[in-house]
């Protein structure tokens, strides 16, 4: 797998800003009013903030440990049988992350798009499609990052030109208004809206150039807060603080209410809808190709499209475990709390800290210091 | 000249040294005729000519040549005359013409150019086989090889697939030979090479690789090389089945390298740093490494002003996604949401939906595949017929499965609609397997509405993400870090700003040709315009002042270079060959 193709630092910044943006964005206008109220925007570029700095955390510590992934160097971190605990987490956590994707995906294709079509076949489909391309290589995910960026960029920030009428900004007052401790904890609401960058751990050695690493995120990041921010500042305007709580899903209520005047589409929400599906199935795709990626790094696999298929299915499973949306959110919450926050933020930082601490990447840097010596 | 290029492959060469002793030719010419009669038994359009030279008629000479294949007026003429009459008058000065008949026959009996010594006698027969003519002497270990190729030929004409308006007419033949001559004719540059080989066991077909030495990406000529090599076929018929031995995805459904009958499309590709793969007895050359976005486009995109050929390129790009999505969109919005297009339109398709017996998925499979018929049908009629039968074969059975309420009149429509877009497509294999890919669109979006296109559509991205063209990703330049190649992609900018060459396609440190003046002379700046780039890119060069418009335009497409030009004064100099590396 060390002879494969590399991704370059424009195809990280695609993969990671469609990965990131697909699955968060749903709940988020609702998630931070109910933290923060009108000032809801604020907590989210806050939550960026974190997640930006906790990404140049990742890449760092990738360089300590070049063409590595975090799969073989937190063996060397925190020896080797809690590397190989840690891995296995990392890889249930990608697993039940999938899991709530498809499920979340289904039951909105269903009320949306496809009212009469059990739930099944929705994440059937959907997980085969992501089957197709967990088992290609990084490379091919790095395009096609890069292909779909444009495609719902584009139509989903011109379907929001018309909702601008509707638009009501006094709703985002009072202003600076949230107490500070209510804030800072409002925070963790929102990490579920960030997750995804971590996957940074497993694609940096990837990379043709690591060191871009903490560039790309970062300006992936950014572009993914402008976007949230844009969908919490509309969906607020729109609907005001308390009529947001009572929605779902409000991004796509937001798209609900547009009408374009003259235009063939009557309803934009059927467009919106199809471009969710391609946000989607990016992110699932995404943190399918990572748990793909880790079991097959762990057992130490030469090839790991085999294993797709059978982990498709232990998904299947997993995302019909759940009763029905209510419960979905509620697994979800416990779900990001103990083992989204834990793997995308706190352990990550420790990682990086206890490397520190032991000076590996000290270690290296004198080391090619001396081979630079050598050399001359 | 190509006759000695031609001896040169390995294969060829491996072959005799097994049986080297058994192969050779021997002294004795009864001895040779005989192996040559007992080979090519029962093969009678071989003809053996045995006469005698000198004025003594005492040297046995023989002639041998496969009838229908060589020039008969030019061997006639310039070697059984030469030989038989002119020697003989040679010969009244006796004291020169003593001694080794064989080389006096090679350096100054025979008038004609090709002529080659062979020792092997089994090498001699494959040349004899292709067109050459054999002269053997007695008494010597080696056969005069005479090329003397000339057969009926279909002549240059205008190729039938990729017609333009503008543009040169003059299409490749089955002839190899002309064909590299056509090329040769556009690029006269000592960096375009031409290397031969034979391909196929059997019918040992002539197979030439075409490319600009300096702007090629060596590791794809090399590829090219390593998997032309490795073809193991009894023959070749057709460029074909080179194809499918050398493209990556045997699997795919999309081509993976671009087949062309236009040399003006050969010359350009070999500009931008691709291989061409010509074969013998096909009209169609090979290009690689082929992408996506090159199989879209049409030569003439850069004959005409760049404005035009941006709009039939997003046009060319529209019709392609509308050929793959068209009757799937209209089958998943008609029976899952209506509620997508206006009241008025969902009703009114409605309304003429009503008393039409199928779903509208089985509508849509009838009539493309009726469709699919026509155009298969069309295609083996001979010409006026076909087209006729086409056309009116289509109104009937579009108006009359309307009118007997099997069909609805906006199925016939969108049906239409994506079979224009389809053949609007400039490559023939691109259009069907679109075509092929609706199918499986329409029964998605059967299957599971917009869902189902949308996933559909993804995987079709996913796969030609995922492809990838003798390394080159199959959607170059849409992704990788090549986004200035887009001007020459969904649009086509001037060709004037066109200043480097693609880097996905152009090999290491020649990306840059067209920066300087001399750089505009070889590589013909853009180079599409064939012929004369060549001499207007010198011009323009030495001229140098009108580096702005007017004048410049024929050598400023070394436009950055241009502005270098003003402070250096340095268009005379660069304008020169001297500084072609």
């Amino acid at each position: 797998m060390n002879d494969q193709e590399k991704i370059t630092s424009n195809q990280l910044m695609a993969i990671m800003f469609t990965t990131i943006i697909g699955f968060g964005l749903l709940t988020l206008p609702r998630a931070v009013t109910e933290a923060a109220g009108p000032d809801g925007w604020l907590l989210v570029l806050a939550g960026g903030v974190v997640a930006i700095i906790i990404s140049i955390f990742i890449s760092r510590l990738g360089l300590m440990f070049p063409g590595k992934t975090v799969v073989e160097y937190s063996g060397d971190v925190i020896t080797k049988p809690l590397g190989i605990i840690f891995s296995l987490g990392f890889f249930i956590y990608y697993v039940l992350f999938c899991a709530f994707e498809a499920r979340v995906f289904a039951e909105i294709t269903k009320q949306f798009l496809l009212d009469r079509t059990p739930t099944e076949a929705i994440i059937i489909t959907m997980l085969l499609g992501s089957v197709y391309l967990a088992r290609q290589d990084i490379a091919t995910v790095g395009r096609i990052g890069e292909m779909l960026v444009p495609v719902f960029i584009l139509p989903s920030l011109l379907f929001l030109l018309p909702a601008i009428p509707e638009m009501d900004l006094t709703n985002l007052l009072p202003f600076m208004r949230t107490p500070p401790v209510r804030f800072l904890t409002g925070i963790g609401t929102i990490v579920i809206s960030y997750l995804g960058f971590e996957a940074l751990l497993l694609f940096q050695p990837f990379m043709a150039r690591p060191r871009d690493a903490a560039k790309a995120m970062t300006v992936a990041l950014i572009a993914v807060m402008l976007i949230y921010t844009l969908a919490v500042v509309s969906a607020v305007s729109i609907f005001g603080v308390v009529e947001i709580q009572r929605l779902i899903w409000p991004p796509f209520a937001v798209y609900r209410v547009i009408k374009i005047p003259g235009a063939f589409i009557e309803n934009v929400h059927g467009v919106v809808m199809a471009i969710w599906v391609v946000a989607i199935y990016m992110t699932l795709t995404v943190f399918f190709f990572a748990a793909v990626t880790i079991l097959s790094r762990v057992l130490s696999l030469r090839e790991h499209s085999f294993i797709a298929l059978p982990l498709a299915f232990l998904i299947y499973f997993l995302a019909l475990i759940p009763d029905n949306v209510v419960q979905v959110y509620g697994y979800l919450d416990a779900f990001s709390l103990y083992l989204g926050v834990p793997f995308s933020f706190v352990l990550p930082a420790a990682l990086f800290i206890i490397a520190k601490v032991r000076g590996m990447g000290k270690e290296r840097r004198n080391g090619r210091e001396k081979q630079t010596k050598n050399g001359g | 000249m190509g006759l000695l290029e031609r001896f040169r492959p390995k294969k060829q060469e491996k072959e005799p040294s097994k049986e080297e002793a058994k192969d050779k030719v021997s002294s004795s010419l009864d001895k040779n005729l005989k192996y040559l009669k007992d080979k090519l038994k029962d093969c009678d359009d071989v003809v053996y000519r045995e006469f005698r030279v000198g004025s003594r008629q005492q040297f046995r000479f023989a002639l041998i040549y496969v009838d229908g294949l060589i020039d008969r007026n030019m061997i006639y003429e310039e070697v059984l005359k030469s030989l038989m009459l002119q020697t003989r008058h040679a010969n009244l000065n006796p004291g020169i013409i003593t001694g080794d008949v064989f080389s006096i026959a090679l350096r100054s009996g025979l008038t004609t150019g090709e002529v080659k010594e062979e020792e092997y006698i089994d090498k001699s027969m494959i040349s004899l086989l292709s067109g050459d003519s054999l002269v053997l002497v007695d008494g010597y270990k080696k056969v005069l090889v005479i090329g003397s190729k000339g057969w009926p030929n279909r002549g240059v004409q205008e190729p039938q697939t990729e017609a333009v308006i503008r543009g040169p007419r003059d299409g490749f033949t089955e002839t190899m030979r002309s064909n590299t001559a056509l090329l040769r004719r556009r690029l006269r540059d000592p960096n375009l090479k031409i290397k031969q080989t034979k391909v196929g066991v059997r019918s040992k077909t002539d197979v030439a690789l075409a490319y600009m030495d300096n702007i090629v990406d060596k590791n794809v000529l090399k590829e090219v090389e390593k998997r032309l090599e490795s073809i193991n076929i009894d023959g070749v018929l057709e460029s074909g089945y080179i194809e499918s031995f050398i493209e990556d995805e045997k699997y795919s459904i999309f081509p993976q390298v671009q087949s062309t009958e236009r040399p003006d499309k050969v010359a350009a590709s070999l500009l931008e740093g691709r291989v061409a793969i010509i074969t013998d007895n096909t009209p169609f050359v090979l290009l690689v490494p082929a992408t996506l976005n090159i199989l879209l486009q049409s030569s003439e995109d850069y004959y005409e002003r760049w404005f035009i050929a941006s709009f039939i390129r997003i046009l060319r790009y529209a019709s392609a996604f509308v050929s793959l999505v068209l009757p799937a969109a209209y089958i998943a919005i008609t029976s899952y949401h209506p509620g997508l297009i206006p009241t008025d339109l969902a009703l009114y398709i409605a309304g003429t939906r009503t008393g039409v017996p199928f779903p509208a998925f089985i509508e849509a499979i009838l009539m493309e595949l009726t469709l699919e018929l026509l155009r298969e049908a069309g295609i083996r009629l001979p010409g006026p017929i076909g087209q006729t039968i086409g056309i009116v074969g289509g109104l009937v059975i579009g108006q009359a499965a309307v009118q007997a309420g099997l069909v609805s009149p906006i199925m016939v429509i969108v049906v239409a609609i994506t079979a224009i877009a389809s053949f609007s497509l400039a490559s023939y294999s691109v259009g069907i397997a679109f075509r092929i890919l609706r199918f499986f669109m329409i029964v998605l979006s059967a299957v599971l509405g917009l869902y189902g296109l949308v996933m559909g559509l993804l995987m079709i991205l996913v796969h030609l993400c995922s492809l990838k063209s003798f390394g080159v990703p199959y959607l170059a330049p849409l992704v990788g870090n090549t986004y200035y190649e887009l001007g020459d992609a969904l649009v086509r900018v001037p060709q004037t700003v066109m200043y480097r060459r693609p880097k996905t396609l152009a090999g290491g440190n020649m990306i840059r040709m067209r920066t300087g003046g001399a750089k505009g002379a070889s590589g013909g700046g853009g180079g599409r315009d064939g012929d004369d780039a060549g001499s207007g890119g010198t011009k323009g060069g030495s001229v140098k002042a009108g580096d702005g418009n007017g004048k410049g335009k024929a050598g400023g497409r070394r436009v950055s270079g241009g502005r270098d030009n003003g402070q250096k004064s340095g268009g005379q100099k660069e304008g020169g060959p001297g500084t072609h590396e």
